[in-house]
């Protein structure tokens, strides 16, 4: 069973990669590409908290939660591509089970109920914690990037030293768009993305499952939800007290009396079975049925409630987040402000999808406050919002970018380009420039040239093409200011005024 | 022959050129059969421009290249061709803003049929380049006639002297392109708002790397030294359906006009000389290709060239 349970593990996270990969133009699959965010029951509990409602999408999260009532912590074991990981980096450097520190399993519990209440009082703070979402943010922002630099520069070496041969050129084709995006792409803040994951993964090394005994919320949560469990550890009477099985246990499951289980602990690796020489223990339907003995404490339930409403003070009530100013390119289709920070998880679908086709969205820092930290946002300097495209909107897993349709789309506001004339090249040289009426996408143009006669500084009399914007026909893609030939910043910038939002 | 002459497929002239074709087919190729289609140039059999109406875009293609002597002229066994069509822009080929990809195939079927080795087709997009190679049709179309589509790949630009250039003296180029034995140039017809028309000189901006906005400042001189270096042995008006308006992009189809026809030519200021007459337009008020025919790229006042007129409606 141990080995069932490892090409499990192996098939779901080469599936997760498959559906990470997938997510690219033109994303014809017919399974949705956030399939795994869709079946983590905390990102649902986070959307529907935030929603107020009950969300659909997360039906795929309500079928892991009726296996979990009587198979317990399988997910945890079977399933995650972030337990997954953590056990493949067991494997490779060998570690062992590691140090035990049974107070600390309390702190998942209390990770979970502080972030329950911040939801209830609006301040969401899932996204940094429910390991679906971590981990896919981890691979979309910090470790894709580096496989494609990689990728791609050996490639260009290639190409190089072949000197471009038709063969390699079919090579690089076929992962183009896959594992080579169409054009290398980087995000903002990859690096302290990184550093987390690799926090989780060098955590590894102190206990094994570090992550998962003591601070995901997720585990959390099944464990609440696999009290009465009935596929459990059990151990004959006839046990040698060898403690082969409480040294294997990565989740540190077993007491000192080794016959006994902490069972919303176990995540059915069947290590334990696999290693007890006497032949002992099993895991498996029989025997009766007990609730699981679990008991987080009152002082525990309240320090954790109160520190989730000191969540909400502090990230609630920063000025930078209130600030009407703040320069914020929404994707399209987004919902309100308070409405998609309550349900974003930045899982960064969005920014990975779009990365393959315009790449318009980065993760934000602190423009959008403390509390919008890491949500995706238009940095039209670097890329813009393809006009055809409506990627974002189908892989949203909360809904927090709402599905459009391309005629919608087309038609959707996400802010209004305004020109710099002291930087623009036709009104502070007089010289002809037009870069930016050329790509606007719109139809009429929203960018008009106007044959001008002017005085030029010389002078002389001079006719320039000049630039005029059309307020109503622009719909703020960006590409204007990502193609803007002046260097630095653009001298045409968008600015989310007149910005529409998805309301319900 | 003038401009306004149109040519109806006579018997004698029916004989004439296929005469001429079946004979440059016949001789061995390279030297001589150049020899002999710049004899059958002079004899006013081959024309200087091809220009072929009111048929069906493949079979378009196919009659003005015909016209020209046939692809044999160009295309030798083994050679390695690249087509570069417009496939600048997400749009689909009902907007007209990328070439026909009829069109396209066609070309490449005709290399093919000429014994070419192979036959690549390319382009730097303005739009992200997947999205653009699938809209257009043109990925499909291509590769389903026999030619290698492949993506533009950074690696493929290298820093090229431009030792005639006048205004662009450097810029890194598509080397594919270059290295290829036969560049041919399939531009289509569309509005653009700085340089009046998009059609073939401007459509070699396909193969320039780096930041192509910078360009736009004093783009018809820029333009032509482009062209002027890049020189393709073939230039493949598709004016099938042209942009009017909104240009290079459209979006409409209010803007797109329908014309059913094909130009073809040896010399790239001659064929978008006879594009802008589509437009309405007196080639002399395009600057950029005023520029390229000083710098000897083909004659611009067209009751100077002999174009012959087919139509197969």
């Amino acid at each position: 069973m141990k080995t069932v349970r490892r090409i499990s593990q192996i098939l779901f996270l080469l599936f997760f990669f498959f559906l990470f990969l997938a997510a690219t133009y033109p994303l014809k699959i017919k399974i949705p590409v956030d399939l795994f965010l869709r079946m983590d029951p905390l990102i649902a509990l986070s959307a529907m908290v935030s929603a107020r409602a009950f969300v659909e999408t997360f039906i795929w999260a309500i079928f892991v939660v009726a296996l979990t009532i009587p198979l317990g912590r399988f997910f945890c074991g079977w399933v995650c591509p972030l337990g997954t990981t953590l056990d493949v980096t067991s494997f490779v450097f060998k570690n062992k089970a590691g140090k035990s520190y049974p107070r600390f399993k309390y702190i998942k519990h209390m990770i979970l109920i502080f972030l329950l209440i911040g939801a209830i009082f609006s301040s969401q703070l899932f996204w940094f914690f429910d390991p679906v979402a971590l981990f896919t943010r981890s691979i979309a922002l910090s470790i894709w990037p580096i496989i494609t630099l990689i990728s791609s520069s050996i490639f260009g070496l290639a190409f190089k030293l072949a000197s471009y041969p038709d063969w390699l050129s079919r090579v690089h084709n076929l992962f183009s768009s896959t594992l080579l995006p169409d054009q290398l792409t980087f995000f903002r803040m990859s690096g302290w993305v990184l550093l987390i994951f690799l926090a989780i993964l060098v955590a590894e090394f102190v206990s094994r499952r570090f992550w998962c005994r003591y601070l995901c919320p997720l585990g959390a949560l099944l464990a609440f939800f696999s009290k009465f469990q009935i596929w459990r550890r059990r151990v004959a009477s006839d046990c040698t007290d060898c403690a082969v099985c409480q040294n294997v246990c990565k989740m540190d499951a077993i007491k000192s009396d080794f016959r006994l289980t902490d069972d919303v602990e176990c995540i059915q690796c069947y290590d334990c079975v696999k290693d007890c020489s006497p032949h002992v223990t099993t895991i498996n339907f029989k025997g009766k049925v007990q609730p699981c003995k679990f008991d987080l404490g009152r002082r525990r339930v309240l320090t954790s409630a109160a520190a989730g409403l000191v969540s909400v003070g502090i990230l609630k009530t920063n000025f930078v987040g209130r600030n009407q100013t703040a320069a914020l390119i929404r994707p399209p289709g987004s919902r309100d402000e308070e409405d998609f920070l309550d349900r974003c998880i930045r899982c960064h679908e969005c920014v990975k999808v779009c990365s393959t086709s315009g790449r318009f969205l980065q993760p934000t820092f602190l423009e959008a406050g403390l509390e919008g930290l890491w949500t995706p946002v238009g940095v039209a300097r670097y890329g813009y919002c393809e006009f055809n495209c409506t990627l974002c909107t189908e892989v949203c897993p909360t809904d927090a970018i709402h599905v459009l349709d391309v005629k919608t789309k087309k038609k959707w506001i996400i802010g209004i380009a305004y020109i710099d004339r002291d930087r623009c090249i036709p009104f502070y040289k007089n010289e002809n420039c037009l870069v930016c009426q050329e790509h606007c996408p719109t139809s009429p143009k929203a960018i008009e040239l106007k044959d001008e006669k002017v005085l030029h500084f010389d002078g002389t009399e001079r006719l320039v093409k000049r630039p005029y914007m059309i307020e109503d026909l622009c719909i703020g893609c960006g590409i204007c200011e990502t193609k803007c030939p002046v260097a630095g910043k653009s001298a045409i910038i968008i600015t989310p005024q007149n910005e529409q939002r998805w309301v319900d | 022959m003038g401009l306004e002459m149109k040519d109806k497929i006579t018997r004698r002239n029916f004989i004439k050129a296929s005469l001429g074709t079946a004979l440059s087919l016949s001789l061995p190729h390279m030297g001589l059969s150049d020899l002999f289609a710049q004899t059958l140039r002079e004899k006013e059999i081959i024309p200087d421009l091809a220009v072929v109406t009111d048929g069906d875009a493949a079979l378009m293609t196919r009659q003005a290249i015909e016209l020209l002597g046939g692809m044999r002229r160009f295309v030798s066994k083994g050679d390695v061709v690249v087509v570069k069509p417009n496939i600048g822009w997400d749009r689909s080929p009902e907007q007209a803003a990328d070439t026909n990809p009829q069109v396209v195939a066609e070309v490449v079927k005709l290399c093919l049929e000429s014994g070419a080795k192979k036959v690549k087709v390319f382009d730097r997009s303005c739009n992200t380049a997947n999205r653009c190679y699938e809209h257009s049709g043109i990925k499909k179309a291509a590769s389903d006639a026999g030619a290698e589509v492949s993506y533009v790949v950074d690696a493929g630009f290298s820093k090229m002297k431009l030792p005639q250039g006048e205004v662009l003296k450097q810029w890194p180029l598509y080397k594919p392109a270059l290295e290829a034995d036969i560049l041919i140039n399939v531009p289509i017809a569309k509005n653009h708002g700085l340089t009046y028309l998009t059609m073939g000189i401007k459509n070699l901006m396909g193969i320039m790397g780096g930041d192509r906005g910078k360009i736009h400042w004093s783009i018809d001189d820029k333009l032509a030294d482009l062209a002027n270096f890049v020189r393709p042995q073939l230039t493949i008006l598709d004016a099938y359906r042209i942009l009017v308006k909104n240009g290079p992009q459209g979006g409409s189809l209010k803007d797109v006009r329908m014309k059913k026809t094909i130009i073809a030519g040896t010399q790239i200021a001659t064929v978008d000389a006879y594009g802008a007459t589509l437009f309405g337009m007196k080639p002399a008020g395009l600057k950029h290709i005023v520029k390229s025919s000083k710098l000897g790229l083909g004659e611009i006042d067209l009751s100077k060239v002999n174009i012959k007129k087919v139509s197969l409606g």
